[in-house]
């Protein structure tokens, strides 16, 4: 697998064990053992009241549980053990099934890594699962086991593109699709700003102003070597901070195919950046105390940038 | 016919409408006047953001009813938006120029796009007592094949004098299930007469061929927009609350290299414009917009089935459009699915 979209993958192919399938037959795991989940939650500690944002939560008749996503090669094991204690009676604010006791907890990787007493499942290629004797939910963890060495690598994209963590290969091809929409017929253009708001989908709420504005940097460093270089002469920066179509624009199919062509060069087929140090950068600023997201990053990584943790 | 400021005075129009077309029916063997036709629209605007292909929208008596008014074909077009996300199109120009005018308000109004009614929905009266099917239009136009290859199929059958060839049913079944259903005819009996007559179009159209009651016309187009509204509830609740992705399941298999070619330009009948993102020998990820909205999409695609992924809050109606304009174009049969459930049907 190319490293450039491993966290994507990541949520991707975890998201897919919600689910269910046709064409090629497939039935999540999850699914198969009647989870509903929810990627937007911030949950509480039972009695101090101290917020959490597990990645994933998800509760069926049987049971309830946490996912925590990581492409870090750190034990997540305090992260999880501190999810243990969320409070389940705020399930419900989520449309959740309620339940009395601690959630399963599992760390979702592409790689193994030895996240101490919490159940793991490794979601490259084809699944992997760890620990699952570790889960209290029978259904689940029969579920799990009956699932291991499925193929996962024809599941659907998923709406989230960009992640706080994207590098700059990854923030391109995040914004392939809504750099397109800003040639729609009379475009006001996007911002920056805008664009990592509908990059972060269903996670815009989660991430704080400060990551969002790290996110801004990096997207428009990308959109400046789109703009003088792959789509240069038809498009342009406004004062205002808006990417807009110039005047040369016109929606017909040879431009249209022209743009697609030169996107494509420039999220899929080139690495061209004004800086060279941006390969592989971390970003270390953006971090602000707003950002209810990141602090627990910090205590359990090397990597300060860590989105995944 | 005077000036109608009233929904009761289109009743009366429509009513005597029916009415004259039965005379001359029942006559002359059969109808001469331009028959009611209603056009379901899917709208994500209310009706002042949107305006008035001809002229311009005045109120009737009844809340969220109007009739267009103005130079160009005035008291032409009544349009019910008593629904939040459908309205209805009710005209009585003839067919040429009722769908230039829809077919052009649609197009310019980004937000305004027609009702894209399934084979269930089209099939929404199978076995249910007062109707009977009386038959149906298929169609697969073969569109990313070449002109010279193009494996195109088109067959409209009005069962009846249909049903006295032997073995014909046994073709119309097969061709059925292995191409895309774009018209549907039924008829309502009562006491062994036909009271209703219609035609549904996969587009959102109906066509009122034969009718003797203005209130049971309406409430039977009514409860087709009701159908629609809830499917689209359904399927914008489902898409808010997850990350999943709707599945579209094909009958033809899609050449997947011209199926790239095609959305690389914007061009088709699809109106995609997508970039290819990922490569295998039988699995493509494209990622673009859908130019009718211009809102976002990511497609995977296999030999016999799609994934489509809506982001944000883009209009969950590109689901039924892709897929029923994909199967008349291109892949037959086509189904939508989440999570192995049938949606949109």
């Amino acid at each position: 697998m190319a490293e450039l979209d491993r966290r994507i993958v990541l949520w991707r192919n975890t998201i897919a064990l919600f689910h269910e399938r046709n064409r090629p037959r497939f039935i999540g795991p999850f699914r198969k053992a009647g989870y509903a989940y929810r990627v937007e939650t911030a949950l509480s500690i039972r009695r101090t009241g101290e917020e959490r944002n597990p990645d994933i939560v998800a509760s069926s008749p049987s049971g309830w549980l946490v996912i925590e996503l990581t492409c870090n090669d750190h034990s997540k094991a305090d992260k999880l053990d501190s999810y243990r204690k969320i409070d389940p009676r705020n399930l419900g604010l989520y449309g959740l099934q309620i339940h009395q006791s601690a959630p399963d907890t599992i760390c979702s990787r592409l790689s193994e890594v030895d996240d101490g007493e919490h159940s793991q499942i490794i979601v490259k290629d084809t699944v992997v699962v760890k620990k699952v004797d570790l889960l209290s939910d029978e259904v689940l963890r029969l579920a799990l086991l009956d699932f291991s060495g499925t193929d996962l690598t024809r599941l659907p994209t998923i709406p989230i593109g960009l992640l706080p963590e994207s590098k700059n290969h990854e923030v391109r091809r995040g914004l392939v699709a809504i750099v397109m929409q800003i040639f729609q017929p009379d475009s006001k253009g996007k911002t920056a700003y805008q664009m990592v708001e509908e990059g972060l989908d269903k996670l815009s709420d989660k991430v704080g102003a400060g990551r969002k504005t790290a996110m801004k940097r990096r997207v428009e460093k990308e959109m400046e070597v789109l703009m003088n270089h792959h789509l240069k002469g038809y498009l342009e920066l406004k004062g205002d901070g808006s990417y807009v179509p110039t005047g040369r624009f016109r929606e017909h199919p040879k431009t249209l195919e022209r743009i697609s062509s030169a996107l494509q060069e420039w999220a899929y087929t080139t690495q061209q950046c004004i800086d060279p140090s941006d390969f592989g950068a971390v970003e270390h600023d953006g971090r602000g105390s707003e950002d209810g997201y990141t602090p627990e990053d910090d205590r359990t990584t090397s990597d300060p940038g860590s989105f995944m943790r | 016919m005077g000036r109608i400021q009233t929904l009761q005075d289109l009743k009366v129009m429509l009513q005597a409408g029916f009415e004259d077309n039965e005379a001359i029916l029942a006559r002359y063997g059969l109808t001469r006047l331009t028959q009611l036709k209603a056009y379901l629209l899917e709208t994500n605007y209310p009706i002042d953001e949107v305006g008035c292909p001809l002229g311009a929208w005045s109120s009737l008596d009844a809340g969220g009813w109007y009739v267009n008014r103005g130079p160009l074909s005035p008291n032409t077009l009544f349009l019910d938006t008593t629904r939040e996300r459908v309205w209805i199109l009710y005209t009585l120009l003839d067919a040429t120029e009722a769908d230039a005018v829809t077919d052009g308000w649609v197009k310019h109004i980004k937000g305004l796009d027609r009702c894209w009614l399934s084979r269930s929905h089209l099939l929404h009266y199978d076995n249910k007592e007062p109707w009977q099917q009386r038959g149906l239009g298929l169609k697969f136009s073969d569109g990313l094949a070449s002109d010279d290859e193009a494996g195109r199929f088109s067959l409209k059958a009005w069962y009846g004098a249909t049903e006295k060839i032997p073995g014909l049913a046994e073709v119309l079944n097969t061709a059925k299930e292995s191409f895309a259903i774009y018209s549907t005819r039924w008829q309502k009996l009562k006491e062994d007469s036909v009271t209703l007559a219609v035609e549904w179009y996969s587009n959102g159209k109906v066509t009122i061929n034969r009718a003797t009651d203005v209130d049971e016309v309406m409430l039977s187009i009514s409860d087709m927009a009701n159908l629609y509204e809830d499917a689209l509830a359904e399927a914008t609740g489902l898409r808010n609350d997850g990350l999943g992705a709707f599945e579209l399941n094909f009958t033809q298999s899609i050449d997947l290299e011209a199926f790239s070619k095609t959305v690389a330009m914007g061009r088709g009948r699809m109106n995609l414009w997508l970039i290819e993102t990922e490569t295998e020998p039988d699995f493509r990820r494209f990622k673009g917009v859908d130019l009718h909205t211009w809102d976002r999409v990511f497609l995977d695609v296999g030999p016999d089935f799609a994934y489509l992924t809506i982001p944000g809050k883009g209009c969950v109606n590109a689901a039924p459009r892709i897929a029923t304009i994909q199967g008349e174009d291109n892949a037959g049969r086509t189904s939508i699915f989440f999570d192995g459930v049938e949606v949109f049907g």
